[in-house]
């Protein structure tokens, strides 16, 4: 047995005996949806941290800057700009009028069951794009890992996310996402450092070097020709900062808390930890066009980067500490993945139990234990869809799925939330039509974009111009919402 | 609020901006560096100090320390 398998052991050893003492302390609905509200800010600011930064913030990051270079920062801007928003706007409120769901605070306004409807298909939809994205790369570096065909790795997976969420509800998942960024966290700083102390502790010896290396040169430094149409940049970054105020698993986060300020504590501890993680992003990028880009070991025959970029972070990993290192961080990897996909599964499983069952087809007559039962069967069944899924995607380009995501959750939640929370015009069909009017409207903009119409689908010319739907689908949504609002106002 | 919001949304969408229409200013000098990775490191922690203003004006608007 290698380094990474024992490290890959270790930490599953680890999680699932959190899980163990999480279930212990699981008895009631509370305790399952939000931890009966008894996580602490700085407790919920790492588990914030740690549902938002997946592999692709890592691997991907690294990838994106050795490939592209400055493109990467653009994307870090826009994101880490959606954390102060979500502060501002909805943290304390969340914490205020919500109890388990999306849906609860939909429904404290408008109580029928057209706008629980949306919120639960609203947040099933990005919950389960998102959550095959990560059984997909969970199930690729098991297979890597332990030399397992993706079947069963992906069932593996699947089963571990079971036992986490059916176990040990929001309180397992909560610590084991704290455990991971705490982690990410070590090995971002661990890259850098490995960085810094390689190149001679010299900044700008660093920088020199970066640009002799990258083909850009000195344009490693400025957006790159994929940044080339205005329109595009603009929808790419309202998509980023709005889209992190649309997901369900991020916002379900803040009912854990006791109160609203530990809420607005939690939510500023989160975006300290990211911007500090994507800081060390810049170095860790910037050491990956140095140390790796160019290094055979690490190339294939055709001068490839071996694995693809999103190897980045982990040949640098080897480049700075050996393979030991390498094993390390490839755990730590795996980690971040099964945590956000107990995030996912513990956002999914409340929307189908307390949302669609307890909610929709019960009406609210449903008894505590069978409320509990329900949600521990919800997430039986969630997994199982999303493995499916991933089976059926294991393929495709999972890109356009995590785009997908962001964009229904940039156009769908975010603006009936928003409406819901702040403008007292709106009314019930002008919730429901709005957010139907964003999550259809990015969807369809997508599938008509560049990125499926023409590399999926194999169109010559994309029916439109932009793979980011978020400048077109966000206003459609809040204006079909005021428009119908308007109409169906008394 | 409304100044926080001012403070975090405008220098946001003043990059995009520059970003989108006339990138070329990106590569003015700010000492050693080009002018692009300061200026995007420094909206990465304009947010945690957004965040960070709010929190503090919240716990005195509470009135607590």
């Amino acid at each position: 047995m290698n380094l990474a398998q024992c490290a890959v052991l270790t930490l599953l050893a680890f999680s699932l005996a959190l899980t163990l003492w999480a279930a212990r302390r699981t008895r009631s609905r509370a305790d399952f949806y939000a931890a009966s509200g008894r996580i602490s800010a700085w407790q919920n600011g790492l588990a914030l941290a740690g549902d938002y930064l997946s592999a692709a913030a890592f691997l991907g990051a690294a990838g994106l800057f050795m490939r592209q270079g400055y493109d990467s920062l653009i994307y870090a801007v826009g994101t880490l700009a959606g954390w102060p928003l979500l502060l501002l706007l909805f943290a304390e409120k969340l914490r205020e009028r919500g109890r388990f769901t999306l849906g609860d605070i939909l429904t404290s306004r408008f109580d029928t069951s057209s706008v629980r409807a949306l919120s639960t298909i609203s947040s099933l939809l990005i919950v389960l794009f998102y959550l095959v994205v990560q059984l997909i790369g969970a199930g690729k570096l098991l297979g890597l890992l332990f030399g397992l065909p993706y079947l069963p790795a992906v069932l593996l997976a699947g089963l571990l996310a079971i036992v986490y969420v059916a176990l040990g509800g929001m309180l397992a998942t909560t610590w084991v996402q704290i455990a991971k960024a705490c982690l990410m966290l070590i090995c971002g700083l661990v890259l850098a450092a490995g960085v810094w102390l390689k190149s001679g502790a010299s900044l700008p010896a660093l920088i020199a070097h970066a640009e002799a290396l990258h083909p850009a040169g000195h344009g490693v430094w400025l957006p790159s020709k994929a940044m080339h149409n205005p329109w595009e940049v603009l929808s790419l970054g309202l998509g980023l900062v709005l889209g992190l105020l649309g997901l369900p698993h991020v916002l379900m986060r803040f009912f854990t808390v006791p109160d609203a300020r530990a809420a607005r504590a939690s939510a500023c501890w989160a975006t300290g930890i990211v911007a500090l993680f994507f800081t060390l992003n810049v170095v860790i990028g910037i050491g990956a066009i140095v140390f790796v880009s160019h290094a055979p070991a690490f190339l294939d025959v055709h001068g490839k980067l071996i694995g693809g970029d999103n190897m980045a972070a982990l040949h640098l990993a080897r480049a700075i500490g050996g393979t030991a290192l390498q094993d390390i961080v490839a755990a730590v990897v795996f980690a971040t993945i099964m945590a956000v996909i107990a995030g996912l599964t513990v956002a999914g499983a409340s929307s189908l139990s307390h949302d669609l069952y307890a909610g929709l087809l019960r009406r609210g007559q449903t008894s505590e234990a069978g409320e509990l039962a329900a949600s521990r069967w919800s997430v039986i069944v969630l997994v199982l869809l999303a493995v499916g899924l991933s089976t059926w995607f294991q393929n495709q380009n999972i890109a356009i799925m995590m785009g997908l995501a962001f964009g229904m959750a940039a156009s769908g939640p975010f603006p009936v939330l928003l409406l819901t929370l702040f403008w007292p015009g709106l009314t019930a069909r002008g919730a429901v039509a709005g957010g139907l009017a964003g999550l259809l409207g990015a969807t369809a903009l997508i599938v008509a974009g560049p990125a499926v119409w023409v590399a999926v689908l194999g169109f010559a010319h994309p029916l439109f111009p932009l793979a980011n739907p978020a400048l077109c689908s966000v206003p459609l949504a809040f204006v079909t919402a005021w428009a119908v609002s308007r109409f169906t106002r008394q | 609020m409304k100044w926080l919001l001012v403070l975090l949304l405008l220098p946001i969408a003043a990059y995009y901006g520059v970003v989108a229409f006339f990138p070329a200013w990106l590569d003015l000098p700010c000492g050693p560096l080009p002018l692009s990775l300061p200026l995007a490191l420094g909206l990465i922690w304009l947010g945690f100090i957004v965040t960070l203003l709010y929190v503090r004006q919240a716990s005195r608007r509470e009135g607590r320390p």
